[in-house]
């Protein structure tokens, strides 16, 4: 069985229609021209039949048929021969061609002035044609033209007979030329759109090409059709999107695995050789005092940042279950930044906020409480010593809008982009013991998951601003 | 031997800095880039234990930097990232050894040694100075096949005299290995050390092993 491919159906649709379009005009075109040479063989025919009616005249002394065989040698014996044959109505044959011998040519029987066509036996054994004409025998000028000599003038048949085989050869050589030419042109309309269509689908033979080397570590490389067709330009572009998309999860998916196994090689590392070292030297209990600070340290950091990957994983697969209610906005920010109150005093940082005291949200609390946190965390954790942290609140009608605004010291435009993927640290050194890069992660899931809009906004590279949209309201 | 450790874990690079010290090395340390890189062109260390991610800059710059300067000193790069490209890639640019994170202390320690033997062309961990032998990985030395009870420092002054026979070790040479850059030394606290270590090498019956150029520094005469 072939297989289903747009090259062989378009091309099997295309010759099927062209190729039934090419048949019908090739049989119309067949009947024509046997039609017209039909129509020559018979028109021939008739002017023999009237040259010999022109011979046959009514003299006073009866009907005479001036035939000079010398000059029409066609009717005379011979493998070629025609034939004719002449009848007197009432009265039988009034004369044959020689070439008859003896045997008549078949009477038609008609009654009246006319003619009449027959396909008839010849005598020879060929098959012939035949014209019949009834009429009434020419009486000259000179001779008597009396009313009563017109009424007492007897019809004539005159029958007149050659082979048509010529022609039936002439038609069969016309069907074969018309079958042979339609079998070429067919063969040539297929071969054309053969490569039409495949002339047509050439950029989809490069796109698959282009698709077949395509990997899971080339995929910067894009679809690049030099002159792209319009139906395919969509396509195309579409596609080139999903590859960037699908190079940038995949870069980041490489970069979050690396950068889980660097996040906890490092914790490891410590765990180890604390360990290590005070197993090698015990009774250096100074040295073994300050490592169980240490493992402690390490191991908290670890658990934190596990704990942050669950939530991160429970998130992304829906396995939270929301408890919306309401709550006072203002009290839950307060209960958040006396967490921070500690940091936010050791950096002497002066927080302000205008969030009204009666006003209500409906949210799941401990989500919408996360977000806040690590928000307020953040903003404390990089805003530059004895600068300022505000907290405001816009709304509309159903909806509150909360902004966090901090000066920043070295966030760029492009970190906005890159801020919210998993493990995304500013540093490189990734060395902070603080903050595991997981906290904005976990802030953009959980407002997915409250259906929340998020913002951030970098103006003259020193205030940074983030934004909590669509907050439901009381 | 002396060590710098430029590691930005404050956790690992105590407990590193703590577990070499117990052995008798010289440690200088810090958790900055820059300030690694200022200590690696100032001092001479006989390795450097180099992490790549670091603030301000990181492991690979320090490393071509150094390489740039034309400074030898042995780097081990001790890094979270696995990956063989960046193996690669630290080598190439010139560090002599790389380990992976999480590590054992001990085989950092051996890589170490080899370092500076390869550093002294020595293949063999055991220094044969004919009646005094000289274990590099235990880091004992025994006489007569009678072990000597060694502080870490009087150790680490027999190891760095043999492995520089016949030659002579100043004495800003024999402090800058027994001592780290900022602990403040005087030439009477090596002097000590050298007089209790020839104390017991007396004891051992090898009294002229260690001597004195005076003016100069110490050496082991070759065979």
């Amino acid at each position: 069985m072939m297989p289903y491919s747009i090259e062989n159906q378009l091309g099997k649709r295309i010759i099927i229609a062209t190729g039934l379009v090419f048949l019908i005009f090739a049989i119309v075109a067949d009947f024509a021209i046997i039609r017209w040479l039909e129509k020559e063989y018979d028109a021939n025919l008739h002017a023999k039949a009237k040259t010999l009616v022109t011979l046959t005249k009514d003299l006073e002394d009866g009907v005479d048929f001036d035939f000079a065989e010398e000059f029409m040698t066609e009717y005379n014996v011979s493998d070629s021969a025609e034939y004719f044959e002449l009848w007197t109505h009432g009265e039988g044959v009034f004369e044959r061609s020689d070439s008859l011998l003896d045997n008549d040519l078949p009477n038609l029987g008609l009654e009246q002035e006319g003619y009449a066509f027959q396909d008839v036996p010849l005598i020879d054994g060929r098959q012939g044609r035949m014209i019949q004409i009834i009429f009434l025998p020419q009486i000259p000028e000179d001779e008597d033209r009396t009313p009563e000599k017109l009424a007492s003038q007897k019809l004539m048949t005159l029958a007149v007979a050659r082979e048509r085989e010529s022609l039936n050869s002439l038609i069969t050589r016309t069907h074969l030329i018309l079958v042979i030419s339609s079998a070429l042109i067919l063969l040539i309309i297929y071969s054309l759109v053969k490569i039409t269509v495949r002339r047509a689908l050439q950029p989809l033979h490069t796109i698959k090409e282009q698709l077949k080397v395509l990997h899971a570590d080339n995929l910067s490389s894009r679809i690049n059709i030099d002159i792209p067709p319009d139906e395919l330009k969509d396509v195309i572009i579409q596609f080139n999107e999903l590859l960037s998309r699908l190079e940038l999860s995949f870069t980041r998916e490489q970069r979050f695995s690396s950068d889980v196994a660097h996040e906890l090689r490092t914790p490891i590392a410590e765990l180890r050789s604390m360990a290590e070292v005070a197993l090698k030297w015990p009774n250096d209990i100074k040295l073994s005092t300050k490592f169980y600070t240490g493992v402690l340290e390490s191991s908290i950091q670890m658990q934190k940042m596990v704990n942050n990957l669950l939530a991160l994983a429970r998130c992304e697969k829906g396995l939270i279950e929301l408890e919306p209610r309401e709550i006072s906005l203002k009290s839950l920010i307060e209960t958040c930044l006396h967490h921070y109150h500690h940091e936010a005093t050791l950096k002497q940082l002066k927080i302000s906020s205008n969030i009204p005291v009666n006003l209500k949200i409906i949210t799941s609390v401990t989500e919408f409480e996360q977000i806040i946190n690590n928000l307020i965390s953040n903003a404390i954790n990089y805003s530059p010593e004895s600068t300022g942290i505000e907290l405001s609140l816009s709304c509309n009608s159903h909806f509150a809008t909360l902004t966090i605004t901090n000066t920043t010291d070295d966030l760029t435009t492009d970190d906005l982009a890159v801020m919210f993927d998993r493990l995304w640290r500013k540093s490189k050194a990734r060395s902070s013991s603080i903050n595991s890069g997981l906290g904005l992660s976990l802030v953009k899931a959980y407002t997915e998951l409250l259906k929340l809009d998020i913002k951030t906004e970098l103006t003259d590279h020193t205030i940074f601003k983030i934004s909590i949209g669509k907050i439901p309201i009381v | 031997m002396k060590l710098l450790i430029i590691e930005d874990s404050v956790r690992l690079r105590q407990s590193l800095k703590a577990g070499f010290k117990h052995l008798g090395y010289a440690i200088d340390d810090t958790g900055d880039g820059k300030e690694g890189l200022s200590f690696a062109m100032i001092n001479d260390y006989d390795v450097i234990i180099l992490d790549l991610m670091l603030p301000s800059m990181d492991g690979l710059s320090i490393l071509e930097q150094l390489r740039d300067h034309r400074k030898n000193t042995n780097v081990l790069i001790l890094s979270a990232k696995d990956q063989v490209e960046d193996r690669i890639k630290g080598l190439n640019l010139g560090a002599d050894d790389y380990m992976v994170k999480p590590f054992s202390f001990d085989e950092l320690h051996a890589r170490l040694l080899t370092l500076v033997r390869r550093m002294h062309d020595i293949k063999s961990p055991y220094i044969d100075l004919g009646q005094l032998a000289i274990d590099t990985t235990m880091r004992q030395a025994s006489a007569n096949n009678q072990l000597l009870d060694l502080t870490p420092k009087e150790y680490l002054i027999l190891e760095h005299l043999a492995l520089n026979q016949g030659r002579v070790i100043t004495y800003e040479s024999m402090e800058n290995q027994l001592y780290s850059s900022i602990e403040a030394v005087t030439r009477n606290t090596l002097e000590a050390h050298v007089s209790a270590l020839r104390k017991k090498l007396k004891l051992a019956q090898l009294p002229d092993l260690l001597k004195t150029k005076r003016g100069f520094g110490y050496y082991i005469a070759k065979p």
